[in-house]
């Protein structure tokens, strides 16, 4: 799609916000792991809010609602956040690329035909698929042996549903109801359904 | 102010140098790899930037901690060891190792690009190295300079809610809409603003910063690389 500066810039404010809200989720996400150490079940400490790290891509993807606006948003994210010294510097480009990937396949398969619900929570579970297996090789989780895995992986989809899903649109839908996407198409849906 | 080495490294070919090393990283299953990376990138950070050895370690300590935590959890819950009568197995204990030295050889390599790039310089170098379009890398730099306005305004309506007496939650949801709300208008009227000053950002232009690939970015991606490739070939 032709980007045009205004969609750029409120991508980027958005990837800015949520950068400033994963400085406090990587602590949420270490002292998970340390409470569920006990139990054995640490692993699964960052994939019960990973669901955090795809939003940006679904938001601006339910917002603007065109091909390739995905890989885009979660890559302007990715940059945002290697800007403002994340922790893992340039690999977040990778993973940010990976994720917006798996967000946008989502959409690709139905064609981008539908932006609600269901493509919002079809595309968090790509997402959650899709970026696991890099991950297994980059943060070596093949050492934590198949079933751990799997139950990573299991968490890590709920995660992503709750939050890439479910709480982007009621965000985004918010967000139409104060009037703020006018001159988006999300905010134009709203707008002709009140008209009606 | 005088640069050092490392802070003179084109930030494009610096990124795309970690990105070749974390994946050769990747490929290995070995603590000593990791360990090996972390302290050798370490000495180098001391040697050849600026960055105090004090503030190095005061970053790194809930890197570490983060390290031990996840270490600690590989233990329990490791590939090996499951059917085991005690707690752990050796076999478990390389695993957990090898999770936990993981953590710590990426950070240094994020840390190294965060201490050494100036930021304005990163994008920039999208630009003229990564052939990022000017609307995309400008766009970004104005939506990271509204970091300190978006900081005021979270205050502000915070303080809006105390004068109110109304709870804000543990997850201060309130405050955050209103904070998404307020940045996504400012963002419409940056881009309008950018654009009435007559921004374009598709076509020639002239730019305050040109970044450049020399011989230096060459020898540092080759010498990087070939350390890399003797850490393996040497501890895998």
């Amino acid at each position: 799609m032709n980007w045009k500066l205004k969609d750029i810039l409120m991508v980027a404010v958005v990837g800015v916000i949520f950068a400033l809200v994963f400085y406090g989720a990587n602590y949420l996400g270490t002292a998970l792991t340390a409470v569920l150490t006990p139990f054995g079940y640490g692993p699964l400490g960052y994939q019960l809010i990973y669901g955090l790290w795809f939003m940006a891509a679904t938001f601006a993807t339910y917002i603007i609602q065109k091909k390739g606006v995905g890989i885009v948003a979660e890559m302007l994210a990715a940059v945002v956040e290697t800007v403002l010294g994340g922790m893992f510097g340039p690999m977040t480009l990778v993973n940010g690329f990976i994720q917006g990937f798996g967000c946008e396949f989502g959409f690709m398969i139905t064609g981008y035909k539908f932006f609600n619900l269901f493509t919002l929570v079809l595309s968090s579970i790509t997402c959650a698929v899709i970026s696991f297996i890099p991950e297994t090789f980059f943060y070596g989780y093949l050492a934590y042996g198949g079933q751990m895995m799997l139950i990573m992986l299991i968490c890590r989809i709920i995660s992503s549903i709750i939050f890439t899903g479910i709480i982007v649109k009621i965000i985004c839908d918010g967000l139409a109801k104060a009037g703020v996407l006018k001159g988006y198409a999300l905010g134009m849906k709203q707008k002709m359904k009140e008209a009606k | 102010m005088r640069l050092s080495t490392l802070d003179r490294i084109n930030p494009f070919v610096k990124s795309i140098v970690i990105l070749v090393c974390c994946i050769m990283m990747a490929i290995t299953q070995s603590w000593q790899v990791n360990v090996a990376v972390f302290l050798v990138w370490f000495a180098a950070m001391l040697v050849f930037s600026k960055c105090k050895i004090k503030s190095l370690i005061l970053t790194l300590v809930p890197v570490v901690f983060l390290a031990l935590i996840v270490f600690v959890s590989g233990l329990f819950a490791g590939n090996a060891g499951v059917d085991s009568d005690s707690l752990y197995t050796v076999g478990n204990l390389e695993s957990a190792l090898v999770l936990g030295t993981r953590i710590l050889s990426y950070v240094i390599f994020g840390l190294l690009f965060a201490f050494t790039t100036d930021s304005k310089e990163f994008i920039m170098s999208l630009m003229h190295q990564a052939k990022v379009k000017p609307k995309f890398a400008y766009g970004v730099l104005a939506a990271v300079n509204l970091v300190p306005t978006l900081q005021r305004e979270w205050a502000e309506v915070n303080l809006a809610y105390q004068a109110r007496r109304k709870s804000t939650g543990i997850i201060p949801f309130g405050p955050m809409f209103n904070t998404l709300v307020n940045g996504i208008r400012w963002s419409e009227n940056v881009a309008m603003a950018m654009e009435s000053k007559g921004f374009d950002g598709e076509g020639e232009r002239t730019y305050s910063i040109e970044t450049r690939v020399g011989a230096k970015d060459y020898i540092y991606a080759i010498v990087s690389v070939v350390i890399m490739a003797v850490i393996i070939v040497v501890f895998h």
